[in-house]
């Protein structure tokens, strides 16, 4: 077993005068430098009272030195608790005073938001001073990780050097070399960075710091992704899913891709490697809890027929146990829930016995006294050890007495080639609990009623959403996860407004609630409804205009669309403007 | 039905969980608490396991 200081250590003497770390203003570090650097910061740390185990928050823009300050604190023994920059202010601060943190490294302008805030500027300028290091050991904590809690609090999860150390240098992924450059665009309080910056420096490669790939993306990911010559970067699965034909070839240049983080679509990993990728792309899975990923599948064996991607099988160090709900274990081909014994498991959740006792279970196939997570995921082997993910075991819901998962009715739905994204929410509860789901659909052209029928056509009844919303996006939360709170925000917001259900009574009434329903994604369109209100909007307009030129030989002033934007005075003008014609 | 019971057990380092009382205690855990529903288990381990740094100097474990 290894720490993260041994890593570090080993890619220091042997790549001394590589690049180890850079950023976009052009600020680098070669591996000789920041061994150096950290060295005297965490000195400094120590002589400020940083001890073994001690909690450092670190508060810096994600750049050069924030990647200074992770091996400085480590090297002092402590236990580095990172804050992106791109949460909100009050919440940083609420991170850092739930981790307890020693004190804080960082920028003098956040000064107000960190807890015993030491400026990073002047300790990394304090004249340099003599001292040992006592080096920490394999089961000491490393860091504090944070993950979405279900409600919507961060929990602290705390990791282990040994664990992450493992993962960093797993036998069973990918190997990075020194000259592969790795991608750092993952939120630097969330487990993607153990990849990025932990697969980096134990390779003796390069830690690329570049901006979030939600604004690649608006840039433009592949170009952006060639000019810093990267090789290897983890993407996370939502983005992954949003890969279309025309982009499929932003990721062409990378020798190693890793996506994480949710359920990926068959669809994008084959435009992704059909678009001219020669590399190793993988699909991870693992929650925080056990260190990043726990499993591991090669999508170039995926099936040419495949419905979903396996999140495949354990890596090194870690596994698998797929358990009833009294803890027996499942036939082979059964579904379960996933227990994760081995390395990767963390030591629980700070400063949170119950919940850490909840979770963190003996684990009756491990060395004695050792613990397995409870992921609260289910799964199924599909032979050899190669597992398909089936979604939350809380998720489950039970509609019209039958039992069902959201994250199976999201892949079904997926299996259709017009939808890109798709997210499944229960609505109500008990006898009252709907299915309602929120799509993004590939192009144009896909009408509610004919996914609907798909649907219908493709699931049992009580699968099938009792209503399709077509949104732009699903939204997602700080962690890249389904926001669900926000999408049935938006359902709300949608049924207030419409109270009344009226169904069309003409030709032209039929024909609007139609046209609208495709051009705004939503179902059961009432002739009481009003354009602008259902999200309706003057692009929108122009082209309602445009159909009903084409389809009925008659113009509309755009004025005259805007006046009437209830479905039925619309309908009234167009009758009007066709005997007229 | 009856709810399943649940053993409050701990570990050498003094760590805390539960276990299915149905099931053999695993390799290392000992009974260390009630034997209850679940829930009144977690509830205990939030009252009892208040100092939650197990043997070992200086190790905090959560």
């Amino acid at each position: 077993m290894n720490t993260l200081i041994d890593l570090f250590t080993l890619s220091a003497d042997a790549h001394a005068d590589r690049t180890a770390v850079s950023d976009e203003s052009g600020d680098k570090l070669t591996y000789r430098e920041l061994d150096e650097l950290s060295t005297r910061v965490a000195l400094e740390l120590r002589a400020r009272g940083v001890g073994r185990e001690d909690r450092v928050g670190i508060h810096l823009r994600r750049r050069v030195d924030l990647f200074v300050a992770v091996l400085a604190v480590l090297k002092a023994g402590g236990v580095y608790v990172v804050v992106d920059d791109r949460y909100p202010e009050a919440r940083r601060g609420l991170m850092l005073e739930t981790a307890g943190v020693r004190l804080t490294l960082t920028e003098s302008t956040w000064w107000e938001q960190s807890p015993n805030p030491v400026v990073w500027d002047e300790i990394r300028s304090a004249s340099p001073r003599d001292g040992e290091l006592a080096a920490p050991v394999p089961s000491d904590a490393a860091c504090v990780l944070f993950t979405s809690g279900s409600t919507g609090v961060p929990k602290g999860v705390v990791l282990e050097h040994g664990s992450v150390a493992a993962f960093a240098v797993n036998p069973s992924l990918p190997k990075l070399e020194p000259d592969d450059k790795v991608a750092q665009v993952a939120n630097v309080s969330f487990d993607a960075v153990h990849f990025e910056l932990w697969g980096a420096l134990a390779a003796g490669a390069e830690l690329a710091v570049m901006p979030s790939l939600a604004d690649l993306v608006r840039t433009d990911l592949r170009r952006e992704l060639r000019r810093r010559r990267i090789t290897a970067m983890l993407a996370p699965t939502m983005a992954v899913n949003h890969i279309t034909g025309e982009d499929a070839d932003a990721f062409s240049g990378l020798r190693v891709l890793h996506t994480g983080g949710d359920v990926v679509r068959p669809a994008a990993c084959r435009a992704i490697l059909g678009a001219g990728f020669d590399g190793v792309m993988c699909n991870l899975y693992g929650p925080t809890e056990a260190t990043t990923a726990v499993t591991c599948f090669d999508v170039s064996g995926l099936a040419p027929d495949a419905a979903n991607v396996p999140i495949g099988s354990a890596i090194d160090g870690t596994w698998v146990l797929l358990l009833d709900d009294e803890l027996r274990p499942v036939p082979v081909g059964a579904p379960g829930n996933l227990y994760i014994g081995g390395i990767g498991v963390a030591r629980g959740y700070l400063r949170d016995p119950a919940r850490t006792a909840e979770r963190f279970l003996p684990d009756p196939s491990g060395p004695p006294g050792s613990t397995m997570y409870a992921t609260g995921d289910r799964a199924r082997d599909l032979g050899d050890g190669v597992l398909e993910y089936l979604g939350r075991s809380d998720e489950q819901v039970k509609v019209r007495g039958y039992r069902v998962e959201p994250p199976e009715v999201e892949k079904s739905l997926l299996a259709h080639e017009q939808v890109r994204d798709v997210a499944v929410v229960v609505v109500g509860s008990g006898q009252d609990c709907r299915l309602v789901a929120f799509v993004v659909a590939e192009g144009e052209g896909l009408a509610p009623q004919a996914l609907r029928e798909y649907a219908e056509s493709t699931m049992p009844d009580y699968q099938v959403p009792s209503e399709l919303l077509f949104v732009e996006n699903i939204p997602a939360n700080s962690h890249g996860k389904r926001d669900r709170d926000r999408l049935l925000a938006l359902l709300g917001e949608r049924d207030r407004s419409r109270e009344e259900y009226v169904a069309p009574r003409t030709d032209s009434e039929r024909y609007l609630t139609e046209l609208w329903e495709m051009l705004l994604g939503i179902e059961r369109i009432s002739v009481t409804d009003d354009f602008l209100r259902l999200g309706g909007h003057s692009m929108l307009a122009f082209r309602v205009r445009r159909r009903i030129e084409r389809d009925y030989a008659v113009k509309l002033p755009v004025q005259d669309l805007l006046e009437n934007t209830v479905l039925a005075d619309l309908a009234v003008l167009m009758d009007g403007q066709v005997l007229a014609g | 039905m009856a709810e399943t019971d649940w053993h409050v057990v701990a570990n050498a380092a003094e760590c805390y969980s539960v276990w299915p009382a149905a099931l053999p205690v695993p390799d290392g855990w000992r009974l260390a608490g009630p034997t209850a529903p679940k829930d009144e288990c977690l509830e205990w381990i939030a009252a009892n396991w208040t100092d939650p740094r197990p043997a070992g100097v200086g190790r905090e474990v959560a």
